[in-house]
């Protein structure tokens, strides 16, 4: 990078890395709108992992642990869900793929697609188990269930959209 | 200088890959710590929740707005289609809306009379806060909504909520202007109900499924599908009286309840100001808390209870 920069630039360069926690922040502010669409409440997919998922394989530099954790704390303050909740099963999920991006980079769609099914029906997991650990019962899985598959669905269209986002971010190496 | 660059992050790499790897197990734990403080101590963490609604519910208001409209705007399409059969079953309605009409003046006649000649106590006055649903969280874990009215407007927490056909919930977490609103079917939901032709007392439980279960039904009582459930105002927080929703399967003791509220129509609600009949109020308080008795009127004055059509 050129040191030599106006400022329009580096404002220009600034914003443009700030694409991912704004992509973040806007799901879930656009998660949380009254839809009046019958039943998609308890299984709005969950956008925040194809955010998290994506952004720590392709440009980890731009979503760092910490703004993991905070886009999960506003997740959590919004949706009424236990504090603390959707932050540690996050920052699992950036914690693992930034330790495997290595065999998504390059490689075809489907395997990451394939990759996210994984990763998603973990997080899952983890965050029923701690949400019945939490409220000391079971919780119902069946919103869970369809909310898994409805994120993996809508996987695709995102990382599209994140992919042509993605370009217009200037690389530091 | 891109050589020197280089040098410098040779050296400075390792040391950053150990210091992010800290951060992130740092933030773990501050994560579990934040669940366990959350399950210890609620209030301490609802009063951190609180403000930062506080900042982003302004912005949840101005966007539900155009949701709302392209909402009604679908509506709006397809009722078109449908506005001749629509006319008729209205018209059907009405006719026998007004038989009920003559039978509940000549009722309302008779209980007036009946209450004066008993001297009857009358349930306290409420009133009502009514405000837009400007959030409806999604999620497998909560059912809950946010709406645009808060302490400032004099929602407090564990008032009923209700829209005009029924029971929605009640209040867990107010801010300034804006309130948590429990939903029925959430898991922590517990509501005191009453069977209304039977009069047997219950309890709606909600489990995060669409249908709350009706449970602690007397040994003896029965329910039938179709039975309507109301609110009993047992515990004095939610007034008496409340539509919540009909039985829908009973199998053994899992007793399932259809609410009349259907979440995802839910646009405009209202929390209802109950002036709750506490037996310790006038003993420990100033008579400023003493219920208000109203002169002539049903428990509540929310539209709810006047759309109640059944005597």
């Amino acid at each position: 990078m050129n040191e030599h920069e106006s400022p329009f630039a580096t404002a220009d360069a600034v914003a443009r890395n700030l694409i991912p926690l704004l992509f973040a922040i806007g799901f879930v502010v656009l998660g949380t709108l009254p839809y009046q669409i019958p039943l998609l409440g308890p299984v709005f997919p969950a956008m925040t992992l194809v955010v998290v998922y994506f952004w720590s394989i392709y440009r980890p530099e731009l979503l760092p642990p910490a703004a993991v954790f905070l886009l999960g704390f506003f997740q959590d303050v919004l949706s009424g869900a236990p504090l603390g909740l959707s932050s540690f099963v996050l920052l699992l999920v950036h914690w693992v793929v930034v330790h495997q991006r290595r065999v998504f980079i390059g490689k075809a769609f489907w395997i990451s697609w394939a990759g996210f099914g994984l990763v998603a029906i973990g997080a899952a997991f983890v965050s029923w188990s701690i949400a019945s650990i939490f409220h000391g019962t079971f919780v119902a899985p069946g919103a869970i269930f369809t909310q898994l598959l409805l994120t993996i669905a809508i996987y695709p269209g995102i990382s599209w959209v994140f992919s042509a986002a993605e370009k217009i971010i200037p690389h530091h190496e | 200088m891109r050589a020197t660059g280089d040098r410098v992050e040779r050296f400075t790499l390792p040391f950053k890959v150990v210091g992010q790897r800290v951060t992130l197990i740092f933030l773990l734990v501050l994560s579990a710590a934040f669940l366990i403080i959350g399950k210890a101590n609620p209030p301490l963490m609802e009063g951190l929740r609180t403000s930062v609604i506080a900042a982003t519910a302004p912005v949840l208001e101005v966007l539900s707005r155009p949701v709302s409209t392209l909402n009604y705007l679908v509506t709006e399409s397809r009722d078109l289609f449908s506005l001749h059969e629509e006319n008729l079953r209205l018209k059907e309605e009405n006719a026998r809306l007004l038989q009920w009409q003559t039978v509940a003046r000549r009722l309302e006649q008779e209980t007036s009379e009946f209450r004066e000649l008993l001297n009857i106590k009358e349930d306290p006055k409420s009133n009502f806060n009514s405000a837009r649903v400007i959030g409806d969280t999604g999620g497998p874990f909560v059912h809950t909504l946010l709406m645009n009215a808060g302490h400032k407007d004099g929602v407090r927490k564990g008032q009923a909520v209700v829209n005009g056909k029924g029971l929605v919930g009640r209040v867990v977490a107010t801010g300034t202007s804006s309130s948590r609103v429990l939903l029925l079917t959430d898991l922590n939901s517990r509501i005191p109900v009453l069977v209304e032709q039977s009069r047997y007392r219950a309890a709606l439980t909600g489990d995060n499924t669409e249908y709350p279960q009706l449970s602690f039904l007397p040994l003896n009582g029965k329910v039938a599908p179709g039975d309507r459930i109301i609110t009993s105002g047992h515990g004095g927080l939610l007034p008496p009286g409340l539509p919540i929703g009909v039985v829908r399967s009973v199998e053994g003791d899992d007793i399932r309840i259809q609410p009349f509220v259907e979440r995802d129509r839910v646009e405009f609600v209202s929390a209802i100001n109950f002036d709750r009949p506490h037996p310790f109020d006038e003993e420990i308080k100033t008579p400023a808390v003493k219920p208000v008795v109203a002169p002539d009127e049903t428990p509540a004055e929310a539209p709810a209870v006047k759309q109640e059509g059944t005597p």
